[in-house]
C-alpha cells in the first residue's frame, strides 16, 4: 500500500487536502519494516523481546543493544531507525535523572511515557523530521503493579496489556490474543515471548536475527534488566521444541 | 458535554484512553482530531490558564482562556515555523457572573460562544438535531441538559450508545468544578432517554 503524497509530503509542516500529515506516516513506515518487537505485561511484571537484526558476524552480540534502561526501574526496547532510538534513549535517561534530582523519588512510569510522547510529537510539527523509532516503556513497582506504555512515530501513546510493533506485528498480536496473560509466571512469559518472536519469523527473509529480552517485575524487585544470555537460551530452545512438538501434532 | 470513545484495541488499557481533559478546576474540554496534537494544545491551554493565575492573582475565565488559545492557533496559521494544529478544542466552564459557557476555537483561530454545539465527524447532522431542539425552548435543567447530549450524539452517529463507549463531563451552578460523570450515572440517563421513547 503505497500512497504517493505528491507534494504534501516533502515536510512535517504540511498537511494534505485530506488532513494527514505525510513524514509522520513515513515515520511510521520506519518503524513498520524493522525487527519485529514485542511486550506482554503479566500479572508480576513485564516481558520485552525484541528480534535484533546483526548486520555482521564481525559485530560482538552485545553491540547495538535495542532493550536498554530508562532508569533503573523503566526498561525501554525499541524497534526502527537504531540512531533515533539511542537519541530518545538519551532523553529519557536525562528526563528520569532530572525528576530524581529534583523529587528525590524515582520518576512514575506514566509520567515518563507523557515526557517521551511529548517529546516525540515536537518533531512532528515541522522544525525537523519526525523520529522513526518507536518506543515500549516497561516498569513494575509494588503499588501500581507491572506497567507498559508505547510511544509511536506520531507522539501517540497508550497503555497496554500486550503489543507489538514491527514486520510482522500482525501475526504477532494475533499470537498474544491466545495467551492468557494473566495466568502466566514470568518464567512463562519469556518463553511465550521467545516463542511468539521465533514463530513469526519468516525463514526465507529474516537471517542473522537474534533475539534480545528485557524484563521487570517482582522477582527483579522492580529493577529492569536484560535478560541473562542463558535464560533466553533456555527459551529459545523451549520454544523450538514447541513448535516442532506443535507441526508433529498437526500432521 | 460528551464524547463518543472509539472502541480501541482490547489490548490496550482502556482507560489510559480520554480525550476529556481538565484544564483548571474550573474549566474542562473536549478535543477532538489529532490526538498528540490534542495533549499539546492542552498542555499549553492549562499552561495559559496556571500563568495567568499566578501573575494576576485571579483565575482565568474561560472566554479569556478561549480566546488566548484562539490566538495562540492564529499565530500558526501566519507563522511559517509551525504547521497549525490538527485537532479543535470545545470548552466548557460555569462562570458566577455569566453563568454556564460552551466555547469552540478551531485550528484557524477562530473562536464563538455556543449555546450548543457539535464537533467531529458527524458534526453536521448533530448541530441540525441540536438546532432543532433548541428552537423549541432553552431552559434545560441540568437532567433534560445531559439526557439531550445523549440524544444528540445517539441520532447523529445513529447508534444507541453504551455508558462503556462515550465519556461525560460537566460542570453546574451547584458545583463549578469539572468532572466526568460515573458509568452508572450514564447509564442512568441512558435508560431515562430509553424509558422515554
Amino acid at each position: 500500500m503505497s500512497s504517493i503524497g505528491t507534494g504534501y509530503d516533502l515536510a512535517a509542516a504540511t498537511f494534505s487536502p485530506d488532513g494527514r500529515i505525510f513524514q509522520v506516516e513515513y515515520a511510521q513506515k520506519a518503524v513498520d519494516n524493522s525487527g519485529t518487537m514485542i511486550a506482554v505485561r503479566g500479572k508480576t511484571g513485564v516481558v520485552t523481546a525484541v528480534d535484533k537484526v546483526i548486520a555482521s558476524k564481525l559485530y560482538l552480540s552485545t553491540t547495538n543493544a535495542r532493550v536498554a534502561n530508562a532508569d533503573t526501574h523503566v526498561g525501554m526496547a525499541m524497534a526502527g531507525l537504531y540512531p533515533d532510538c539511542r537519541s530518545l534513549l538519551d532523553y529519557a535517561v536525562g528526563e528520569a535523572l532530572d525528576y530524581l534530582k529534583e523529587y528525590r523519588t524515582p520518576m512514575p512510569t506514566h509520567q515518563l511515557a507523557s515526557k517521551l510522547a511529548e517529546y516525540v510529537h515536537m518533531f512532528t510539527l515541522g522544525i525537523s523530521r519526525p523520529f522513526g523509532c518507536a518506543i515500549f516503556l516497561s516498569s513494575w513497582d509494588k503499588m501500581k503493579g507491572a506497567q507498559l506504555y508505547l510511544i509511536e512515530p506520531s507522539g501517540l501513546s497508550y497503555e497496554y496489556r500486550a503489543w507489538a510493533v514491527g514486520k510482522h506485528r500482525q501475526a504477532a498480536k494475533t499470537e498474544i490474543e491466545k495467551l492468557k496473560l494473566t495466568d502466566l509466571s514470568m518464567d512463562e512469559l519469556v518463553k511465550e515471548a521467545a516463542r511468539i518472536i521465533i514463530t513469526v519469523r519468516d525463514e526465507t527473509k529474516d537471517k542473522n536475527v537474534q533475539i534480545e529480552m528485557g524484563w521487570v517485575g517482582e522477582h527483579t524487585n522492580g529493577k529492569h534488566q536484560l535478560i541473562p544470555d542463558d535464560v533466553v537460551k533456555a527459551a529459545e530452545e523451549w520454544a523450538k521444541a514447541k513448535i516442532e512438538e506443535d507441526e508433529n501434532m498437526d500432521e | 458535554m460528551i464524547l463518543n470513545v472509539c472502541l480501541q484495541d482490547k489490548l490496550v488499557v482502556a482507560n489510559s484512553v480520554t480525550s476529556v481533559h481538565t484544564l483548571t478546576p474550573n474549566i474542562g474540554a473536549v478535543m477532538v482530531g489529532m490526538i498528540p496534537d490534542s495533549k499539546f494544545q492542552v498542555k499549553r491551554a492549562q499552561l495559559e490558564a496556571a500563568k495567568w493565575k499566578y501573575q494576576n492573582g485571579c483565575d482565568m475565565t474561560a472566554d479569556q482562556l478561549a480566546r488566548r488559545m484562539a490566538d495562540i492557533n492564529q499565530f500558526y496559521t501566519q507563522n511559517a515555523e509551525m504547521r497549525s494544529l490538527g485537532c479543535a478544542m470545545l470548552m466548557i466552564a460555569y462562570d458566577e457572573e455569566t453563568g454556564p459557557q460552551i466555547y469552540r476555537i478551531d485550528p484557524a483561530g477562530y473562536f464563538r460562544g455556543m449555546r450548543a454545539v457539535g464537533l467531529g465527524v458527524k458534526q453536521q447532522a448533530a448541530n441540525s438535531f441540536l438546532e432543532k431542539k433548541f428552537k423549541k425552548k432553552s431552559d434545560f435543567t441540568y437532567d433534560e441538559t445531559v439526557q439531550l447530549a445523549l440524544e444528540c450524539l445517539q441520532s447523529a452517529l445513529g447508534v444507541d450508545l453504551k455508558s462503556g463507549e462515550v465519556e461525560v463531563a460537566v460542570v453546574t451552578k451547584s458545583d463549578t468544578s469539572f468532572r466526568k460523570l460515573a458509568d452508572e450515572a450514564v447509564d442512568f440517563h441512558l435508560n431515562a432517554i430509553a424509558e422515554r421513547d
